[in-house]
């Protein structure tokens, strides 16, 4: 029998503190859903532990109760990670935002999972160092969040995604123990627990703590903006950039409908005729002659941009003109939100070669379906971000940006791409699985699950498809839209 | 005791071997898990091979193997994957290829090499032929014996790693033949994905005792943009045979960058070759014998059963144990090769 909200509040308070259990409608409201809006559902509660053992006395509370549980860092994820599938309590990393230890020696940083991206490499920047994932959503997104999406960001086509950062996690396991995977040294012996739990959508348990690697902050960097007057032009340049043997830190591309919502936003100009931009940055710190490798490769980056008909490339002088050019790709989502009162984000990749065709695809369907579609993506990794806008209130604009979005990522699919690169499964996507994946392989992803988890408690209804229970709640949380 | 090859040619060939046999033993992995008696089998072989071109006092005594530990089952198969050895897709504008796990790293990288790529995991100073290259190439002759499955199950560092990455970095997706027989596949032929669990990251370094990894597809690299590899190499080891000693006695050890120095001290001229970015020592380090007991450091050795995995945390292997049950309850695939099961 469910336990009454009363009674969890009162007995979690007893766990922790009152002050950090929250409940009620205005509560249960702000938790029902992350920044994937389409679907939601109501916690009944929402705890906020100070500490891994708080999180761990919480966990064991759930499994003894028979209570779903899960983890959440910032809420911005685009996927309904963060959702809380078939309710129950919501734990919150929000207090737990601690830099726990910085070792320059080695070139690591441990800190407590609610800690916000960027101020890790805020805490070591004047050392010249910076944890290199760096997703748009940096400022607020969490350490925690980051881990458990393996989150990605512009700037992974050089410096990879977070799995690539994360040596060691500490991590309250979905039976409520507290287990130290990895540490400071990388790639010791035994099984390797650290890849399974990072990306794995907090499903395997709820990171606390976690050791990062800390990245050289490049000692040259040139960023360059080109302006395309087709985004067929823009796309074209990327795969040949690739293919000249020059790999850019960034790579990045924003069609018409991002400058529409960044002029509409803040005033921004570009050339008259641009359909797109594509962002293009170069680093190095190669101790002699990082400079020299920086021009080098914007010199290719530039013949080949004006080989593929650019109309105009700005390169930028100094940091404030770097900054200048990195605007529209910051504030391209943001300034989205002055378009329509939701947003959609799809986040399907296809290899690199395939974008010119496949954003003429993007463009068709969003045509077919009557939904406005805006691009910003990661072009260097062939990882495309339609943006949908439209207003979630209305059931019949909901269904076709679902219908449209899921065309796009079978597409993906059938070019030999995958369903998501760096937004997660969570529940958008956990009935495209079957697509990418055989029966046969969701079983081996079912073992690695069992390892850590072999209840239905730990953040239900993710990743893995047709799981117990879920069928039946997946048609309450879209019963808002639908 | 019965022992038999199986040389498949293809992955479904090897699920069926894998089907219809109690107990397998894979790949190149083999050597480091195989039962007392087939060890027997190849030791001569073996230590002939290493031994070739080496001087006296480094060469390999065949009862360094040790293999007292390891479990002896009634019967099993030795499963060669030197016939799954083909690239099966290579484009080079999306930087990736897909090959069987069965070609050896040399071959894939004159493969790559011939479409200006490289995949930057080798223990050797750039490449032939490099511009900037010394033209000293110890790795070569560790990458023209040993198949990519040896490395990818062994997660073995090597040269590149502080400027490009571990294995990890560079796998993309795999093809695996679990306990039972099944084909399945984990991860993705795209640079970038996070669909559903890393299991193409999770086994890696898993020594064939989770599944058989039969295919891989890997981000490679334009050779042009190759960092000169860092490692440096003993006196002892650029004056000549440099390959054979890189291979011959080899203990790997890795420590925190900070212990590096005191790491190098234990070492002395027995330290072959070194990055001091990653904190790894390629030293000559006998089976049984201690290394410098230094916190949050490891050691991976060659030919040396139990001692070859050192996993000191009960928590971890109590996790080990969970996963080998789940994946391997039967203990079927390369029993012995992880020491704790």
């Amino acid at each position: 029998m469910p336990i009454p909200e009363d009674a969890m509040v009162s007995q979690l308070s007893a766990i922790l503190s009152p002050d950090q259990v929250l409940s009620g409608p205005s509560v249960q409201r702000a938790y029902d859903c992350d920044a994937y809006t389409v679907d939601r559902s109501k916690p009944t509660a929402v705890v906020m532990p100070d500490s891994t053992e708080q999180v761990a006395a919480v966990v064991r509370w759930c499994v003894a109760n028979e209570v779903p549980f899960t983890g959440r860092g910032a809420g911005t994820g685009l996927s309904g990670g963060a959702l809380p599938a078939l309710g129950g309590v919501v734990i919150s990393t929000k207090r737990l935002t601690q830099i726990l230890e910085i070792d320059l020696e080695n070139r690591c940083l441990k800190a407590q999972a609610g800690i916000a991206n960027k101020r890790i490499s805020d805490s070591v920047k004047t050392e010249g160092l910076h944890f290199a994932p760096d997703p748009s959503s940096q400022t607020v997104s969490t350490l925690g969040g980051n881990i458990a999406e393996n989150a990605g960001g512009p700037h992974t086509l050089k410096y990879g995604v977070t799995a690539q950062h994360i040596l060691g996690v500490t991590l309250v396991d979905p039976t409520g123990e507290i287990l130290e995977l990895g540490g400071k040294v990388s790639g010791g012996p035994g099984f390797d627990f650290v890849s399974l739990v990072v990306g794995s959508e907090g499903t395997l348990g709820i990171v606390t703590e976690a050791w990062v690697k800390l990245t050289p902050l490049p000692t040259a960097v040139k960023t360059a903006l080109a302006a395309f007057s087709t985004v067929r032009d823009a796309t074209e340049s990327v795969a040949v950039i690739i293919a000249s043997g020059t790999i850019p830190a960034a790579l990045e591309v924003m069609d018409k409908g991002i400058l529409h919502a960044l002029e509409a936003a803040f005033g921004l100009k570009y050339p008259v005729g641009t359909a797109a931009l594509l962002l293009v940055e170069c680093d190095s710190n190669d101790a002699d002659s990082a400079h020299e490798i920086v021009e080098r490769e914007m010199e290719t980056v530039e013949a080949i941009c004006r080989a593929n008909r650019a109309m105009e490339i700005s390169v930028a002088a100094d940091e404030a003109e770097r900054q200048r050019l990195w605007t529209a790709r910051k504030k391209g989502v943001g300034a989205m939100g002055r378009i329509a009162p939701s947003i959609v984000t799809h986040d399907g990749v296809i290899p690199r070669s395939k974008l010119p065709d496949m954003l003429d695809f993007v463009y068709d369907v969003a045509a077919r379906h009557g939904v406005g579609v805006a691009n910003l993506f990661h072009a260097g990794d062939g990882n495309l971000h339609p943006c949908f806008y439209f207003d979630d209130r209305d059931p019949v604009q909901v269904k076709a940006v679902v219908e449209a979005g899921e065309e796009i990522i079978r597409r993906c699919l059938e070019l030999g791409g995958s369903i998501t690169g760096e937004h997660g499964i969570g529940v958008e996507k956990i009935d495209l699985m079957p697509l990418m994946f055989s029966e046969d392989d969701l079983r081996l992803q079912a073992m690695a699950k069992s390892i850590f988890n072999s209840g239905e408690l730990c953040n239900p209804c993710k990743v893995l498809p047709n799981q117990k229970s879920c069928v039946e709640h997946k048609k309450r949380w879209r019963g808002v839209a639908w | 005791m019965v022992v038999r090859e199986e040389c498949p040619k293809s992955t479904e060939e090897l699920a069926e071997v894998v089907r219809r046999e109690q107990t397998v033993i894979c790949g190149a992995s083999g050597p480091f898990s195989m039962p007392t008696p087939y060890l027997e089998a190849i030791r001569s072989k073996s230590t002939e091979r290493l031994n070739r071109g080496l001087p006296d006092d480094l060469k390999l005594d065949s009862s360094e193997i040790d293999t007292s530990q390891l479990p002896a089952p009634e019967s099993y198969v030795h499963i060669k994957m030197s016939e799954l050895s083909s690239i099966t897709k290579l484009s080079k504008e999306d930087l990736v290829v897909s090959v069987q796990a069965g070609m050896s790293l040399g071959r894939l990288q004159d493969e790559l090499a011939e479409h200006d790529l490289c995949l930057p995991v080798s223990l050797q100073s750039g490449y032939p032929g490099q511009e900037d290259s010394d033209e000293f190439d110890a790795g070569t002759w560790l990458m023209d014996i040993n198949p990519l499955e040896w490395y990818v199950n062994f997660d073995l560092p090597h040269g590149n790693e502080s400027l490009h990455g571990s294995w990890r970095d560079w796998i993309l997706g795999m093809t695996v033949v679990l306990a039972d027989g099944t084909i399945a596949k984990a991860g993705s032929s795209v640079v970038k994905n996070v669909a559903g669990y890393d299991l193409h990251r999770f086994l890696i370094g898993a020594r064939g005792t989770l599944g058989i990894v039969t295919e891989l597809t890997l981000k490679v690299l334009p050779r042009k943009t190759l960092l000169p590899c860092p490692v440096q190499f003993s006196p002892k080891v650029r004056a000549g045979n440099g390959p054979a000693l890189i291979d011959a006695k080899i203990g790997i050890h890795r420590v925190p960058r900070s212990e590096f120095q005191q790491a190098m001290e234990f070492y002395g001229g027995r330290a072959l070759a070194w990055d001091s970015e990653t904190g790894t020592i390629w030293a000559d380090l006998n089976h049984d014998e201690s290394s410098p007991g230094i916190s949050g450091g490891w050691v991976v050795r060659r030919f040396c059963g139990p001692r070859n995995l050192e996993v000191a945390d009960p928590a971890m292997v109590k996790l080990m144990r969970r996963a080998k049950e789940v994946f391997d309850p039967g203990h079927k695939l390369n029993p012995g090769a992880m020491g704790i099961f």
